[in-house]
């Protein structure tokens, strides 16, 4: 690297200095030794220990297994698996078929059941013969997995579903009340006399014009 | 005695005696730098103490140098030398190093007192005017003899870089030298 006459002359200064007498002190550095070396014995040690342990997980191996052995090891270790999880499954088997039912009637209880009025007829829009054939007709009828009403009765409505037949009504027909569409909603009749007719002066908001 | 690669050989397979030839061999030097950089015989004495303690738990560990074990030793030392010099700044003067500069029981020439106030600016001007940055590198590749390629993996930077804080630290000691050199020629 090139450097000019002044930079020359910092670089023969610097490299001078490279030559200053500043030794390590000798207590110092006998201490410091001192404290490497046994250091040093420590890491040997340790190191020394780490070989003698590997060396002996080593050892404590058979010598060599050939392949064949390991693979009838394998074999007989998979069969004795298998055996035993066949007797835990023979001794536990009531629990198993309990737990196994369980699971079922949780599956059961999770089926969505149709919607009853199948039936219900769309205003305006009636089947041709060859769907309506197609349909599937529902007849209803209380499955055994239904849950009973524990509930309080109600004495007009208990009588009511005594006397009647375990059928289903599907919504009743219309009869010309298709309910309010947007601009043929009727209304409202008033019930109370605005306020304003007691008072029929209205309150003049405009702006008063200045005469001159 | 094993000498380069065989000794760092040695060294990784733990052998005592190169552990011990490579303490005799490279901590006066370790010191010596440390020493400049921190300022403190204590303190570089610690840092000593502790290159060569990594040294050791990475041979240990099976790593360490491959190399360049110099490099290798002063790059250690130099991370520790940053790392406490972040916690406590010293300022106190470079003098340590060179304190027993010429000296001598002899009568010093004129030309020696003219160069041992040289000494002293210069020192003086590494103390004050130089980033932490550019003493490193100064003091890595003109006081240590390290080359650009060296000082670079001690610095952990590109060798371009070197370059430039190198020349810009040697313009700041010629810029804060530049009245003595002027009245000397």
């Amino acid at each position: 690297m090139g450097f000019d006459t002044q930079d020359k002359e910092i670089v023969r200064l610097l490299t001078k200095l490279r030559e200053a007498d500043a030794k390590y002190p000798s207590d110092l550095l006998t201490a410091r030794r001192q404290s490497y070396l046994k250091r040093m014995g420590e890491v040997s040690l340790g190191i020394g220990a780490g070989l003698k342990i590997k060396n002996a997980l080593e050892g404590a191996k058979t010598p060599s297994f050939s392949s064949a052995t390991s693979t009838i090891l394998e074999s007989a270790l998979l069969v004795a698996i298998v055996a035993e999880t066949g007797t835990v499954a023979y001794f536990y088997r009531d629990k198993l078929a309990q737990f196994f039912k369980i699971s079922k009637k949780e599956a059961n209880a999770q089926e969505v059941t149709p919607a009853s009025n199948t039936e219900q007829v769309i205003q305006g829009v009636s089947p041709s013969a060859a769907v309506a054939s197609t349909l599937p007709s529902f007849t209803l009828s209380t499955s055994p997995t239904e849950p009973e009403l524990t509930s309080t009765p109600i004495p007009g409505v208990v009588d009511e579903n005594a006397n009647s037949t375990a059928s289903a009504n599907s919504t009743p027909a219309p009869n010309g009340n298709n309910g309010n569409h947007y601009g043929q909603t009727p209304k409202p009749q008033r019930t109370k006399e605005p306020k304003n007719q007691q008072n029929p002066a209205p309150k003049d908001n405009s702006k008063p014009t200045k005469t001159k | 005695m094993k000498e380069g690669v065989s000794l760092l050989k040695a060294a990784q397979k733990l052998d005592e005696e190169a552990l011990t030839a490579i303490f005799d061999q490279f901590a006066p030097a370790i010191y010596k730098y440390t020493l400049r950089l921190c300022h403190d015989p204590i303190v570089a004495d610690n840092i000593v103490g502790d290159v060569f303690a990594q040294l050791l738990e990475q041979f240990g560990a099976g790593k360490g140098p491959r190399t360049n074990l110099r490099s290798y030793l002063y790059q250690t030392a130099y991370h520790l030398v940053v790392d406490r010099s972040r916690d406590n700044q010293h300022t106190a003067p470079l003098e340590v190093a060179v304190g027993r500069y010429e000296s001598g029981n002899f009568a010093p020439t004129q030309s020696q007192i003219e160069e041992r106030v040289m000494m002293e600016a210069l020192i003086s001007a590494m103390n004050t005017e130089l980033t932490e940055d550019q003493r490193h590198v100064i003091i890595l590749r003109f006081l240590e003899d390290f080359s650009l390629k060296e000082t670079a993996e001690i610095i952990g930077k590109e060798v371009n870089n070197i370059k430039v804080i190198q020349n810009r630290g040697i313009a700041k000691l010629r810029k804060a030298m530049g009245l003595q050199l002027e009245e000397d020629w």
